[in-house]
């Protein structure tokens, strides 16, 4: 076999191509080994800049939205919807509010069943409370049973004033009987509605004006004693 | 013996070398190049996106501040349009039973009497009705044979028809209600969902005791 031998000569004579090629090799995996992380950095700092503006205009949303809100119509507007849909099982006036749609109305209330469970709200969000039936939105009901008699006019006056009243009240079954010559006994199935106030962080891009619709709505809503029909 | 220098002239070989130096040196200098241009770019661009990222934060925590005084409002707000949104679901879903009772009085004006009614199960309509005489019954259960006259019900049947005392009927009949007539030819109630009972043909011919007398 025959021994190759590099003389300095020959170094001498190749190290432009050494150096060159090994500049080459150096730069391709300098690029390879640091190039990526680099441009992993940079893209990171590109999404966390995309997140900030994103936050900083969900923000500027939701400040313009409170901009344009006079706060003091916003607390009216809050009462109203709070007598229609109270944030807790309301139970003092229920009674009296029955009682005077009934008066207002021309019939008797002969019998009312009314079973609000447990009343002390720390304790109603503790408990189970099968008294309370449970619907869409986080609206929660309490049934009561009421018996009334009147003419049908009257009853039929009932009815519709029992759907006007202030508080947000469902009539869910009727069942009328004849009493006497001159008048009807109805039996009437109620559930009283209340809405506990949504919990949780604000999310500031979800915060938006009222709209026409809900101006209208809030519009047709009272502000004073429960069960007055409106 | 002779040597015979077979190398191509010296000239030659300097020349191919130069060449392939140039293309080694072009190719390096390509290659450095596009590294030290990448690296300044993205590094350029890191610097930049930092700057950027110190000033988003600042307009961010500003915005929070400011907001942070106003969560009352906010969180009103929020209360406002959710109770909202309850109360015009209950509002769309409230069944409108004045509407309802002042519809089936209206099926038994005087005399007829309504001995009951029952609206129980959904739209489904129970009712008891008392007849002075055969007359009435017999209009009545014409007019419930036309459907066209009551447009809030539908699938009228007459579960039983039972002469009382002297000339007086009592009709059991369950009907289906419609609180929107221009929907009640579209809202069909199948017959096994009201579960009634079609009354038997020879209950209205039948001559009455006291005519044959």
């Amino acid at each position: 076999m025959k021994q190759i031998k590099i003389t300095p000569a020959d170094l001498k004579h190749y190290a432009t191509y050494i150096v060159l090629v090994s500049i080459s090799l150096g730069t391709i995996i300098a690029g390879i080994l640091f190039l990526p992380s680099l441009l992993q950095t940079v893209l990171s700092k590109n999404e966390q800049l995309e997140a900030l503006s994103a936050e900083s205009r969900s923000l500027t949303r939701g400040m313009t939205v409170l901009d344009s809100i006079d706060t003091t119509v916003l607390d009216t507007y809050l009462q109203k919807v709070t007598v229609a849909l109270p944030d807790e099982k309301k139970t003092s006036g229920v009674i009296t509010g029955l009682d005077t749609i009934g008066l207002n109305s021309q019939v008797t209330i002969d019998r009312l069943v009314f079973s609000p469970g447990i009343i002390s709200t720390s304790a109603a969000e503790l408990a189970q409370d099968n008294n309370v039936e449970k619907l869409p939105l986080g609206i929660k009901g309490t049934t009561a049973s009421l018996v009334s008699s009147g003419t049908p006019e009257s009853l039929t006056r009932f009815l519709s004033n029992l759907r006007n009243a202030k508080q947000m009240l469902g009539v869910q079954q009727v069942s009328l009987s004849e009493k006497n010559d001159q008048g009807m006994t109805a039996d009437i199935g109620l559930i009283i509605f209340y809405q506990p106030p949504p919990t949780g962080p604000i999310k500031w891009d979800e915060l938006r004006p009222l709209s026409a619709e809900e101006t209208t709505l809030i519009d047709g809503l009272a502000t004073t004693d429960i069960f007055t029909p409106r | 013996m002779k040597d015979i220098n077979l190398l191509p002239p010296k000239d030659v070989l300097s020349q191919q070398e130069r060449k392939a130096r140039r293309i080694l040196l072009i190719v390096t200098s390509i290659l450095v190049g596009l590294a030290l241009v990448s690296t300044g770019a993205l590094l350029g661009f890191g610097f930049y996106l930092d700057s950027q990222l110190t000033s988003q934060q600042l307009i961010n925590s500003d915005l929070k501040t400011q907001l942070a005084s106003r969560q009352k409002e906010a969180e009103t707000l929020r209360t406002v349009q959710y109770k909202l949104e309850g109360i015009d679901t209950l509002v769309r879903a409230q069944i409108d039973f004045g509407e309802r009772l002042e519809r089936a009085f209206a099926l038994a004006p005087f005399p007829i009497e309504v001995e009951s009614m029952d609206w129980t199960n959904g739209s489904k309509l129970i009712m008891v009705l008392n007849f002075p005489s055969r007359i009435e019954a017999e209009a009545f259960l014409k007019l419930a044979g036309e459907e066209t006259n009551l447009p809030y019900f539908q699938n009228i049947k007459v579960g039983s028809l039972n002469q009382g005392s002297g000339n007086s009927f009592a009709l059991t009949m369950e009907a289906g209600y419609v609180a929107n007539v221009a929907d009640a030819e579209e809202e069909f109630i199948p017959d096994e969902e009201l579960n009634l009972v079609t009354p038997t043909p020879t209950l209205i011919p039948t001559p009455l005791p006291d005519e044959t007398n």
